[in-house]
């Protein structure tokens, strides 16, 4: 172990990514929402647990046994706040988040699982995140799992979740184990999302070939914004950005490696056949039409972000409520140099209800915080 | 192929941004910090011992086998001679290039002493091409890192008896990282030569990289990042804080993505076990290289690098390069004329304790 560290392990708390400012901090006027939170469902878990269990995920193979021990503790921690609604919320409010866009839990995919097994844990955690939104509708919105291991299913299930349980969206991963999500079997899948006008969201858990990674927690670290590059790169392309130009895909940790060094692949695009095989357009041009989250911790990567991508492809996220998340989402839109307060509200929340077909009117725009709820580091 | 909004080209310049028409450069020494060499001398010494192809688990689709083949011939005359490289040097207005080795040459799959030979043919096989135009060539070397001691001696070996400005290494060896603490004794003999340590990916195992190129195109900068990551959460940098790493292709993700190492620093404790500082410390030690192809991102280098932290890179002759690196950094906005020659030449000069003098 290093002599003393220069920071205390503190997790669930203001990120240790950037400095934060001291006065209390500022928030729109308009209504905030995190468009990248979760929840755990605990019955998925005890209808599928002794049937398909957590040692199956990459997470879990690509972890020595101090990254184990860290994430069951995490987990343990962190129940509440994973699967419940009241904490949620006032964790919402500390953080100046209005609304929650509620997201399954990615330990809970399961699309390595026989396909009709995730079929059954997919409506029980749609029923479960409804449920949760019902008891809240001015705080909180409800996003669906589908078993994505099968595309009829899949289907089947959206549909489901969208007419019978209001879902705005989907959260689907980043690969059905080593097969793409821009394999041809699930064009019938992006093609109702396209018609439905659907957010999908993509996120990752670890990556498929992680046997460099189960150190130092590189199986997150490294394996998410790497998974998230990986899945972009194959809808780009293999053709899925350029067949389905409306499609609104959100990507998580501002959107990965991709997103913040994007240009590789318009060289390579530009210089070899192998390259521009589907696409005739540069890629970059197909990127600019994802959407990014706001979780990368430190502000010169979010003002790069906003250069790059504009504030009206930015939202708002959290990942909620694990350690690995942004609990001062508000502050850090405020912290990066260059916007202004339209484009902040658009960040904060606008972009995010303009993207589910959402009426800031029908959410509640919670009262500022008498004072920080943590002191800043 | 569909039609493409403009004609394939390779070997020239880049697609991904707009160029000049025409730009004024300095008269300061430009210094092209990434450059290949191969010495199809030891090819022949390695392949005869070689246990396995030199990156087990790459896999590339047969279309990405032919394109890389016919690069092999077109540039083949470039990639191991002078006269096209001297040439191509001019056009690309840089004034002198530190060769090193081709990055298969690096860490060939065989045992510790035919690797001692094989970096010793490569090494000897830059020097004389090199020797031959001190006025536009330097070398950088290859080391044996299978062994320490071995890679002790050929580093002594170069750097007193060569005329060596630094070295070339992979950003692995093999199945393991450039953490291993067998590496320690050689990190501190790198110290003591205070030499530039230049590293080159040579692509990431995964079946999903094998279509479009990205085994090359995502496969070497997550090479890179990786390296990265064990460097600074390995404790490297921790333990011999004066190495100098230049780091191809703009540093790859680790350089344009590092918010989330600090974050992870400061909240999981399986991410502080070997540093007592935050992981952008140490990042902030590190030399990445030009390459990343548009101005923006060169731009966000230079903001959180410095100026005296960034340098020129082509990665000549292939096609992955970038072939106007004056330019580019000509096309930075609002950068001063001495930080574009520090970029340009300057930082490259600096680390390798040479003068611009001992190019004029």
């Amino acid at each position: 172990m290093a002599a003393d560290s220069t920071y205390t392990c503190r997790p669930y708390q203001s990120t240790a990514g950037r400095v934060h400012l001291m006065a209390p901090p500022p928030r729109p006027r308009t209504v905030t929402v995190d468009l990248h939170c979760h929840m755990h469902v605990v019955a998925a878990d005890e209808l599928a647990g002794p049937l398909y269990g957590p040692e199956n995920e990459d997470f879990v193979r690509f972890a020595n046994d101090r990254t184990r021990a860290v994430n069951m503790k995490q987990h343990e921690e962190r129940l509440e706040e994973l699967t419940g609604v009241a904490r949620r919320l006032q964790i919402m409010d500390d953080m100046q988040v209005d609304v929650q866009v509620i997201a399954p839990a990615p330990p809970q995919y399961r699309y390595g699982a026989d396909a009709d097994l995730t079929r059954q844990t997919s409506r029980i955690i749609n029923d479960a995140i409804a449920e949760a939104v019902a008891t809240h509708p001015k705080r909180l919105v409800g996003l669906s799992t589908v078993p994505l291991q099968d595309t009829g299913l899949a289907i089947a299930e959206l549909n489901r979740a969208v007419s019978e349980l209001g879902a705005r969206g989907v959260e689907i991963g980043t690969s059905v184990g080593d097969e793409e999500i821009s394999a041809p079997r699930l064009e019938p899948f992006w093609q109702r999302c396209d018609e439905l006008g659907l957010v999908v969201v993509v996120h990752p858990m670890s990556f498929t070939q992680g046997q460099r990674l189960t150190n130092h927690y590189f199986s997150n670290v490294i394996a998410n914004p790497l998974s998230t590059t990986v899945a972009v790169h194959h809808l780009i392309f293999d053709g899925v950005m350029e067949r389905h130009p409306g499609l609104k895909i959100v990507l998580t940790h501002g959107g990965g490696y991709v997103a913040h060094y994007p240009a590789r692949m318009d060289h390579a695009h530009g210089a070899r056949p192998d390259c521009c095989t589907v696409i005739g357009k540069p890629p970059s041009s197909y990127l600019k039409r994802f959407y990014f989250d706001t979780v990368v911790f430190g502000t010169a990567q979010l003002e790069h972000l906003h250069r790059m991508w504009g504030a009206d492809h930015l939202v708002l996220g959290t990942d909620y409520p694990y350690d690995m998340a942004e609990y001062d989402p508000v502050e850090h839109v405020y912290q990066a140099d260059g916007l202004s307060e339209e484009e902040r509200e658009k960040i904060c929340g606008l972009n995010a209800l303009h993207l589910l077909g959402l009426e800031a009117k029908q959410f509640a725009r919670q009262p500022a915080p008498a004072a920080r709820r943590r002191p800043a580091r | 192929m569909p039609p493409l909004t403009q004609p394939l080209k390779a070997y020239v310049s880049t697609s991904a941004r707009e160029h000049l028409a025409e730009f004024e450069r300095s008269d300061a020494i430009t210094v092209d910090i990434h450059g290949h060499m191969r010495i199809e001398k030891a090819i022949e010494l390695v392949a005869k011992h070689a246990k396995s192809d030199h990156r087990p688990g790459v896999i590339t689709s047969e279309l990405t086998k032919k394109v890389s083949a016919a690069q092999d011939r077109d540039r083949r005359a470039a990639l191991t001679g002078v006269d096209e490289r001297l040439a191509e040097m001019d056009t690309m207005r840089v004034d002198v290039m530190a060769v090193s080795p081709h990055p298969p040459q690096l860490y060939p799959p065989v045992e510790p002493a035919v690797a001692a030979d094989a970096a010793a043919i490569v090494n000897d096989g830059i020097h004389e091409q090199v020797r031959k135009h001190p006025k536009r060539l330097v070398g950088l070397g290859a080391v044996p890192l299978h062994d320490a001691e071995l890679a002790i001696k050929e580093l002594d070996r170069i750097m007193t008896g060569l005329n060596f400005k630094g070295i070339e290494i992979a950003a692995r060896m093999g199945d393991e990282e450039l953490s291993a603490r067998r590496l320690d004794p050689f990190w501190a003999r790198c110290e003591h030569y205070d030499i530039p340590i230049f590293i080159h990916p040579t692509s990431f195992a995964s079946p999903r990289l094998a279509e479009h190129y990205l085994t090359n195109v995502i496969g070497n900068p997550l090479d890179t990042t990786v390296a990265v990551h064990y460097l600074v959460f390995g404790g490297v940098l921790e333990r011999f804080p004066n190495l100098k790493f230049v780091l191809s292709h703009g540093g790859a993700f680790a350089c344009a993505y590092s918010g989330r190492m600090d974050h992870a620093y400061g909240a999981r404790a399986d991410c502080r076990e070997n540093i007592s500082m935050p992981p952008s410390y140490y990042v902030s030690k590190l030399y990445p290289d030009s390459i990343v192809f548009n101005v923006d991102q060169l731009e966000y280098l230079i903001k959180r690098f410095g100026p005296d932290h960034v340098l020129i890179g082509t990665d000549y002759p292939f096609d992955m390069g970038e072939y106007d690196p004056v330019e580019q950094v000509y096309q930075v906005p609002g950068l001063a004329q001495q930080n574009r020659d520090l970029i340009c030449g300057g930082n490259a000069l600096r680390l390798m304790h040479l003068d611009e003098v001992d190019f004029r």
